[in-house]
This record gives C-alpha cells, sequence and structure tokens, in this order.
C-alpha cells in the first residue's frame, strides 16, 4: 500500500464519525451561531473603533445588515462580506450578535 | 489588569460568551496542548480557555515577544516603531493559560506526548498546531539562512524587518531595491505588494531617483489591478513588477557581488529583500502533520489533521484552500477550531460553518485597497462562495481608499487587543 493510501485509511479510522453534525439540539444551534459570527469577531468587538455591532437591538441590527448586504446603505466592504450570507444567515447574526451584549456578571451565568 | 469588565469585554469580543455549556467530565479533565503563539494559536488557547475555563489549556511558543507581521510594512516605510508590532503573552497567562516559553522539538502522536527543547514533556487530550511558516533556505541557490543578513526576508517580523528598513535608508541615491517574490502559496498574499508600496513611500520623499523592482514567480497577485493602478498614480515609474511570463523566475542569487540571476537576465541591487518559498513550520514537519506540498492537510470543516489523531491545524500552515494565509483568517479559524475542539471532548461531530477573511493592503499610510472573501467547507475544501467577496472598487474615491485605511488600523488595534490584550 502507497504512503499516502495508508494516510487515507488511518484517517478513515480515526474518524470514525466523519460524517458532520446537523443543528438537532439547542447546544447545537449555540455552537453554530458562535461559530457563524467568528469572523465577525475579528473587527467587531465591544471596544473596536469599528461599528459596535452589539449597541444595536436585534431587529436594528437585522435591518442595518440587510440594508448593507443590498448597497442599501453604503460601505467600503461590509455588501462584498454580507453577499456570501443568506437572509437566515443574516437573522442568526443579528441575533447572536446581540446576545452578546447581554448583561451578565461571569462566564459561569451562561454554563449549562 | 483583567477585571471582570474586561473579561466581559473580551467574551463579547470573541463570540465564544455562550459556547461553553453541558461541560463533560471527559471535557472538564481534558488538556489541550497548542503549539505556536502568533494570531491562530494565541486567539484559540485565549478563547478556549474563556469558554471553558475547567480545561486545562498551555500555550507553547518558543520567543517571550511576539513580533506580529500585519503592518510591519509600516516599521519598513514610515516611523511606525517595531514597539508597535510587539506583545508578550502576560495577560494570556493572566486569562489562565499556562503559557511556556519553550520550543516544541517532538511529538508522539500514539502516546500523545509532545517534548520539549528544555526537555520536558507534556501530555494532550488535544493538540492544536499554529507554528505558522518555515521559510525554505533550500529553494533559491545563493540565499540560505546567512544570507539573510546581507538580504533580508523580512517575512517573519522583528529583528529582520527593521534591518530591511535600515537598509533601505541607507542605500545610495538612484539606487535599486529589488524584491524577489514567491509562487503562491505562501503566508500574506498581498503581504509583497503593500511592502513594495511603502518602500516607494519613502523611497519618493527620501531618494525619489531610486528604483524599486519587483522580480515575482507568478504572473498574477492579489489585488494586481488596484495596485498597479495605485503605483501608477502615486508613485510613477519607481516601481517595476516582472512576472514570471517577463522571465523574472529568480535562479540564483549572490549576495557578495549583489547580483541577481532570473533565466534570462541579471540583475544588480543595491538593497535585496528576498521573500522565499515557504511551508509549515517544522514542528509541523517534525510531527508528521505535512504532506507532500509542506503543508498540513486537514479535515475542512473541524481543521483537525487528516494526517495525525486528536490533532488540529491551523493558520498558515494548514491547508485551508481557498481562504488566504492571513492574520484574520487565523484569528477566525481559531475561534471556529476552538468550538469544534469543544464538540471532540463532547463526543460530538464537527460542525460546518460559513467563515470569511478580509485583508486589508497599505499603499500608503492614507490609502487602503481590501479584499475579501466568504467561504464555505464543499467536497472537505475551503471553497468561495460565488458572488460574495473581491477587491475594493477600482474606481474608488480617493475618500474611500482614506477610509479604507482606517480601518485597516481599526482592525489591527482590535485584532492585536483582542488577542494580547
Amino acid at each position: 500500500m502507497t504512503k499516502l493510501g495508508i494516510a487515507a485509511l488511518a484517517a478513515t479510522l480515526w474518524f470514525p464519525n466523519a460524517a458532520y453534525a446537523q443543528v438537532s439540539t439547542p447546544a447545537d444551534a449555540r455552537d453554530a451561531d458562535t461559530l457563524l459570527i467568528a469572523p465577525c469577531t475579528g473587527c467587531h468587538t465591544a471596544t473596536s473603533p469599528l461599528a459596535g455591532v452589539y449597541d444595536y437591538p436585534p431587529d436594528e441590527l437585522l435591518a442595518l445588515l440587510r440594508a448593507l448586504k443590498t448597497g442599501e446603505r453604503s460601505s467600503t466592504l461590509m455588501a462584498r462580506l454580507l453577499s456570501g450570507y443568506s437572509d437566515a444567515d443574516l437573522v442568526r447574526l443579528s441575533n447572536a450578535l446581540s446576545t452578546l451584549a447581554a448583561p451578565s456578571d461571569s462566564y459561569a451565568d451562561h454554563a449549562n | 489588569m483583567p477585571t471582570k469588565r474586561t473579561t466581559l469585554k473580551y467574551l463579547a469580543a470573541t463570540g465564544l460568551a455562550s459556547a461553553a455549556g453541558c461541560a463533560t467530565l471527559g471535557e472538564a479533565q481534558a488538556k489541550v496542548v497548542v503549539i505556536g503563539g502568533g494570531f491562530g494559536g494565541a486567539t484559540l488557547a485565549r478563547t478556549l480557555k474563556q469558554a471553558a475555563p475547567t480545561l486545562q489549556v498551555t500555550l507553547i511558543e518558543a520567543n517571550p515577544v511576539y513580533n506580529a507581521c500585519p503592518f510591519s510594512n509600516l516599521v519598513i516605510g514610515t516611523n511606525r516603531p517595531l514597539t508597535a508590532q510587539q506583545f508578550r503573552y502576560q495577560n494570556i497567562a493572566a486569562a489562565g493559560v499556562e503559557v511556556i516559553t519553550d520550543r516544541a522539538t517532538d511529538i508522539d502522536a500514539s502516546s500523545r506526548t509532545v517534548s520539549l527543547a528544555s526537555g520536558d514533556q507534556l501530555n494532550y487530550d488535544r493538540l492544536v498546531l499554529a507554528p505558522g511558516i518555515e521559510l525554505d533556505f533550500e529553494a533559491i541557490p545563493g540565499y540560505n539562512r546567512s544570507a539573510t543578513e546581507a538580504a533580508p526576508h523580512a517575512w517573519q517580523a522583528g529583528a529582520q524587518t527593521t534591518l530591511l528598513r535600515d537598509q533601505i535608508r541607507a542605500m545610495r541615491e538612484g539606487g535599486t531595491v529589488a524584491m524577489v517574490v514567491p509562487d503562491n502559496p505562501y503566508r500574506c498574499p498581498p503581504g509583497p505588494y503593500e511592502r513594495a508600496s511603502l518602500i516607494a513611500h519613502y523611497l519618493r520623499v527620501h531618494n525619489p531617483r531610486a528604483k524599486l523592482l519587483i522580480l515575482d514567480n507568478k504572473d498574477n497577485f492579489s489585488k494586481k489591478t488596484l495596485f498597479m493602478q495605485a503605483w501608477a498614480d502615486l508613485f510613477g515609474g519607481l516601481i517595476e513588477w516582472q512576472g514570471l511570463s517577463d522571465g523574472a523566475a529568480v535562479a540564483e542569487i549572490d549576495t557578495t557581488s549583489q547580483t541577481i540571476y532570473t533565466d534570462f537576465d541579471k540583475v544588480s541591487y543595491d538593497v535585496a529583500n528576498i521573500i522565499p518559498p515557504q511551508r509549515a513550520g517544522r514542528i509541523a514537519q517534525l510531527a508528521g502533520a505535512t504532506d507532500a506540498s509542506g503543508w498540513c492537510p486537514i479535515d475542512a470543516a473541524s481543521f483537525a489533521s487528516t494526517l495525525l489523531p486528536n490533532t488540529y491545524v491551523i493558520g498558515d500552515a494548514a491547508i485551508a484552500n481557498a481562504m488566504p494565509k492571513s492574520a484574520f483568517a487565523a484569528n477566525a479559524q481559531a475561534k471556529n477550531c476552538a468550538i469544534q475542539i469543544l464538540r471532540s471532548l463532547r463526543d460530538l461531530s464537527p460542525l460546518p460553518s460559513t467563515m470569511a477573511n478580509t485583508c486589508y493592503s497599505l499603499v500608503n499610510p492614507d490609502y487602503a485597497i481590501s479584499v475579501a472573501g466568504v467561504y464555505r467547507p464543499q467536497q472537505n475544501r475551503w471553497q468561495p462562495i460565488e458572488g460574495a467577496g473581491g477587491t475594493s472598487p477600482q474606481d474608488a474615491s480617493i475618500d474611500q481608499r482614506e477610509r479604507e485605511a482606517r480601518y485597516a488600523e481599526a482592525w489591527y488595534d482590535t485584532v492585536t487587543q483582542q488577542v494580547f490584550g
């Protein structure tokens, strides 16, 4: 067997559940939302001088994201990025980003 | 000092505040070792610890001071100090990550052990490789490690950055700076052209008869049309670019006679910036996580190594297909991978998600252009989403170029604060 062949076989053995998960539980949904906003939070944080997405209620943020995507509201970059996201994605993005701004005392409040 | 408020801000910043519910016993006891403290590894270690405080997270980094590459071209072409690129790990340690300043020398995947140069050994349940790049000092005849003093690469920031800056500043009037640029893939695809721009920005004022010659081992490059247009508008004929079809493939470099031999020609230079071809950082090679390309193959959606069990690869070292080797991508991949690791520790399958990248390039300190991409794992490759992303418009106003320059600064300040602050 070739080296590549062994590697390929080994890979299947090491990843018996190579099939990916579907969102089927609330925990999955939370993970999915966290994954979706991972690139956003490279720029948009609570302290960033870039637009503070956390200052918006979800419905206002959703309206803003839709307007940026269509170009109704002009931007240098955001239309290019948001054109890769469906309207359902924008709903999830606005909810997830807004939730992060909710007051909370500590990480422990989020666990469980 | 990390306060409750800054912790909250950090959680909000990374988006992982709500991600770590339902900790299992296995997760609580698990040990995650991260090798490499750049934008990928440092982000991952910190976000993982914040999301799941009971995890034991260890970050292994050989250097006590990190020299960030993004914005380091401003150090070369302007008065930006190198200290603006430098970060330490004390805030990451204060966040509960065990930071070990040492070099990982070996990995035994069967016993799940990392060996360090000090002789210490660490066990892990999950290993993250974020070693960045290694420069290939066999690729260009005449350009080995000892040649980097005479002809800096400056492609790993630090002393090389200021060395190149100082050589350009000391260059004779009317001299020639030669840049050698590799074929894809390499760290920061638009980086060489941002560097050329900022060197020209310096020369235009301080050495206006000087020339900058780019010898490129390819015909197309990131944001080529925008760069070419900006070079013509801002620098006249100061920058000359030659691609592969122009015969610019570099065959040999002689740093003694200060000559670069291309396939059909030879070029005499006063200052040379040689960016050699690259591959994944050495520890990834030693571990057996690289394939014949020199980079690390991954399961796209999870960033799991396809060659080593219980191992993930993020950042420049990973083969992420259409996603470029950028600090932005490494930061986003780290946040994604942190979730996939937590899911793996809970025996949950990976959850594929959309990812995005943005790279700004400064043509001068007040003029920037950007390229963006949105990606999805399809057929186990990171594929661009059609119709999304792309570059700044060619007809943008000077005001828009300036706004992008300010946004570029804001991104750098934000991401470095998020990772190291």
